[in-house]
């Protein structure tokens, strides 16, 4: 029997050395994913891809805090970003529709601007329109519709003012240590970009519930979160993971999706149309199926960015609900009449379901925990000129 | 391979197979004295006398909780796969098997094992095995080999698959439950050569199509085992390795969809791609040291590492995985009291590349916070009639960190129908 002793031996010796608190899990060095710029973002979530030609760092952040605020960049000194994204609203403005520095109405609501450094595509139907860089031309620059309004005739001497800024000259300075000029256009977008990269945040109640905090959320916020991931409702097939939308984009992403959907609001003459002014990316493709298809956006300080929609054509989050819950809309008069609920083109999980007024109330509490209030009051993301002390 | 059958209520069909149970043990009580162990495969296969047999064997098991606090069971630290499954609360049929075996005249056999569990309130009916054996005696090399075809159970290790019956707990062995989703099964050959001082040399390849493998890969597995059979001891040692390949094997328990936040752990959506490579080692030792008096132990290690990637819809990461798997377990047995005691530990150590990482592991479920999960069983067996157990256990379950006891009574019943 020697063998079995040996045998017997050989294996609890094996088993216990090798079976014994080993346990782990670990990842790359950190540095391997961090950059230069402190980005306010927990371990478990990827950083923000900065682009390669406008890596982020503090000094943009605060040139472009400073434009981002500033009157003087539009063509008649009346606008601003933060004309349409105000900071106490999520940065979002109120409005139904936006309105520019003419006064054009523009055709869809001002998105709110928080964790847009993870959207997949920026604006709510431009499937190319990847970087912030691309975005901001579009509001600076644009002619139709006009929203900050510079253009050939006026673009020098608003460039000139800046130019002639002490203050401006010394941001642009630091921003760009290595530029000879560094006030230009192209600078000033990098400047832009970098800020509005920046306006991020992981700190809600339901941010901190993910994090294991049980008590961040109420007891009808848990209960509306059971039913937001729910195969019920289907609310998270589209507005899931951690930035609340399935059209993320981040450093670790190495599969690209850049979805867009229809959500039924419209069917006009039961044809599937939206409106002239507003198809979604069919405005872009030219794709019959993409009509009426839009960005899903992130829900995070949902509750601060009413009305809703692409055009904002939905008051208030109750409402929000009723719509889903009938799986599209009917309008029943009217040039846009149509039961949007039969829109050929729209999205197989706005099915619609039942809810009742306790469920729909638990619903409202868990979007409005993914509201932090705090970067609506945060002096590091407000006005730097009517902020003494910037941070 | 399982065979359609409508999903009933667990206790319902609990029942049910008990009342049959009993039925049948009330008539196989008078004439089931020659059969005691359930039939199995190739060992019993040497005899060359045309011969059919059918038997039976069933485990019902009333637990006191629910042996995972989530409705899927995952260990933290592990992708899973397969029938990996915890155990719930209240009565269970934890397997139910007929097999029908018969043996031609000129050494080539066949045998049909149909099994049954239930898990999550429904039960499946499977083909447990399916398979073709031909018998080969090589008297002049004092040895015989065997060549088996089909959907057979692997056989490099005796732990891999064995009978309600035959085993020291009522419930899965951790390591093949982490590592083959319960235990490995699948179509394919096997050849062995058994030598009369009690050698074994074994080789079986697979199709892949079963966890860990994901069908788009073969598998192969090779052993060696000894076994010693003295006046008054009975040992079994060995050792094997296996092998399979998968590119986007995913964990097929589940049918839903990620669920969003990063903190919720839902690997439905997580392929794994890569090399899984297996090795073990057993032993099994029975002493009958004093008349009616038995100590019986079994010591089983498996080392399992994982080369690949994960990914989901938008991530990839890489995955270096080196598991480790111990069980010991031990029994004094008295006539018909048996105690016993197995203790069961999983170390899993994980290394994510990539930025994808840290976000990939949460969601697959592969973050552990450095606690090995663990497992003790502590039983009493009281073999209540040759054909028939009655088991109590206490159960300490750690594999998910959190400590969970409960406690199973069970019966096992097995004889021979035919």
């Amino acid at each position: 029997m020697l063998y079995s002793r040996l045998i017997f031996a050989l294996l609890g010796t094996v088993l216990l050395t090798a079976c014994s608190g080993g346990s782990k899990t670990s990842f790359d060095a950190p540095e391997v994913s961090s950059t230069g710029y402190p980005w306010p973002v927990p371990s478990n979530i990827p950083l923000p891809i900065e682009p390669e030609d406008n890596p982020m760092s503090e000094e943009k952040f605060q040139l472009g805090r400073h434009l981002f605020y500033d009157n003087r960049l539009s063509g008649n000194g009346s606008q601003s970003c933060a004309s349409c994204h105000h900071q106490d609203k999520a940065f979002t403005d109120g409005l139904t529709v936006s309105v520019g520095s003419t006064g054009q109405k523009l055709a869809r609501n001002a998105q709110s601007l928080i964790n847009v450094a993870y959207n997949a595509t920026l604006t709510w139907a431009n499937p190319s329109l990847s970087t912030l860089e691309q975005q901001a031309i579009i509001p600076i620059f644009g002619e139709d519709p006009v929203e900050q309004g510079i253009n050939d005739e006026n673009r020098e001497r608003i460039l000139a003012e800046f130019a002639a800024d002490s203050d401006y000259q010394k941001l642009f300075q630091a921003a760009f240590p290595t530029q000879a000029d560094p006030v230009s256009y192209a600078n000033i977008v990098k400047g832009i970009a970098s800020f509005v990269r920046g306006i991020i945040t992981f700190n809600s109640p339901a941010d901190r519930f993910e994090r294991g905090d049980a008590s961040a959320l109420t007891p009808a916020a848990q209960r509306g979160r059971t039913l937001f991931f729910s195969e019920s409702l289907e609310c998270f097939h589209c507005h899931g993971g951690y930035n609340f939308s399935d059209s993320t984009l981040d450093s670790a992403t190495t599969f690209v999706e850049r979805p867009f959907h229809n959500t039924g609001l419209f069917n006009i003459n039961g044809t599937g149309d939206f409106p002239e002014d507003n198809t979604g990316i069919f405005e872009i493709t030219g794709d019959p199926g993409d009509m009426g298809k839009f960005r899903a956006v992130s829900l995070r300080n949902i509750a601060d960015t009413a009305p809703y929609m692409h055009d904002g054509s939905i008051n208030t989050l109750d409402d929000v609900i009723d719509f889903y819950a009938a799986g599209g809309r009917v309008i029943e008069t009217g040039a846009l009449a149509g039961d949007g609920r039969l829109n050929p083109f729209k999205d197989g999980f706005v099915s619609g379901f039942q809810i009742t007024q306790g469920e729909k109330a638990d619903l409202i509490a868990f979007l409005q925990s993914l509201s932090d209030p705090e970067i609506k009051r945060s002096p590091r993301f407000a006005n730097p000129h009517t902020s003494t002390q910037p941070q | 391979m399982t065979i359609t059958m409508p999903p009933k209520r667990l206790s319902k069909l609990a029942l049910q197979v008990l009342a049959c149970t009993s039925c049948a043990l009330l008539a196989q009580s008078a004439q089931s004295h020659t059969d005691s162990s359930p039939a199995t495969s190739s060992t019993k296969a040497s005899t060359h006398q045309p011969q059919t047999t059918v038997n039976g064997a069933l485990q019902v098991t009333y637990r006191t909780d629910d042996s995972t606090s989530q409705n899927l069971w995952q260990i933290p630290g592990i992708l899973l796969g397969g029938e990996a499954h915890g155990y719930e609360r209240g009565p269970a049929l934890d397997s139910a098997n007929l097999t029908i075996r018969h043996v031609h005249d000129n050494g080539l056999y066949g045998v049909i094992e149909i099994g049954s569990h239930s898990h999550d309130g429904e039960a499946e009916v499977e083909f447990e095995e399916v398979l073709v054996g031909y018998h080969l005696p090589l008297p002049e090399q004092n040895a015989t080999a065997v060549f088996e075809a089909g959907h057979l159970n692997a056989r490099f290790s005796p732990f891999n698959h064995q009978h309600a019956n035959e085993k020291a707990s009522s419930e899965d062995h951790l390591a093949y439950a982490a590592f083959f989703g319960g235990h490995f099964t699948d179509n394919g050959l096997r050849a062995h050569l058994t030598h009369d001082s009690g050698w074994t040399l074994g080789i079986e390849a697979w199709q892949g199509n079963e966890y860990p493998g994901d069908g788009t890969h073969a598998a192969v597995d090779g052993y060696v085992h000894y076994e010693l059979n003295q006046d008054k001891w009975k040992t079994n040692a060995g050792i094997w390795a296996f092998q399979t390949q998968s590119e986007v094997r995913t964990d097929q328990r589940q049918t839903g969809h990620s669920h969003g936040t990063p903190a919720k752990t839902d690997t439905s959506s997580v392929q794994y791609g890569g090399d899984s490579v297996v090795f073990g080692a057993f032993a099994q030792l029975d002493w009958n040291f004093a008349e009616d008096w038995h100590w019986q132990t079994e010591a089983e290690w498996l080392a399992y590492s994982e080369r690949g990637d994960i990914r989901d819809e938008s991530r990839l990461a890489g995955l270096k995985g080196d598991y480790t798997a111990g069980r010991i377990y031990s029994a004094l047995r008295y006539n018909k009291q048996q105690i016993g005691v197995q203790y069961e530990r999983l170390s899993l150590k994980n290394h994510l590349s990539g930025s994808a990482g840290p976000l990939i592991a949460a969601s697959a479920g592969l973050l552990n916070p450095g606690q090995d999960p663990e497992k003790t069983t502590i039983s009493y067996n009281w073999f209540a009639h040759q054909n028939l157990l009655v088991r109590l256990e206490w159960i300490y379950n750690r594999t998910e960190l959190q400590s969970n006891p409960y406690a199973a009574l069970g019966l096992v019943w097995h004889s021979r129908l035919y």
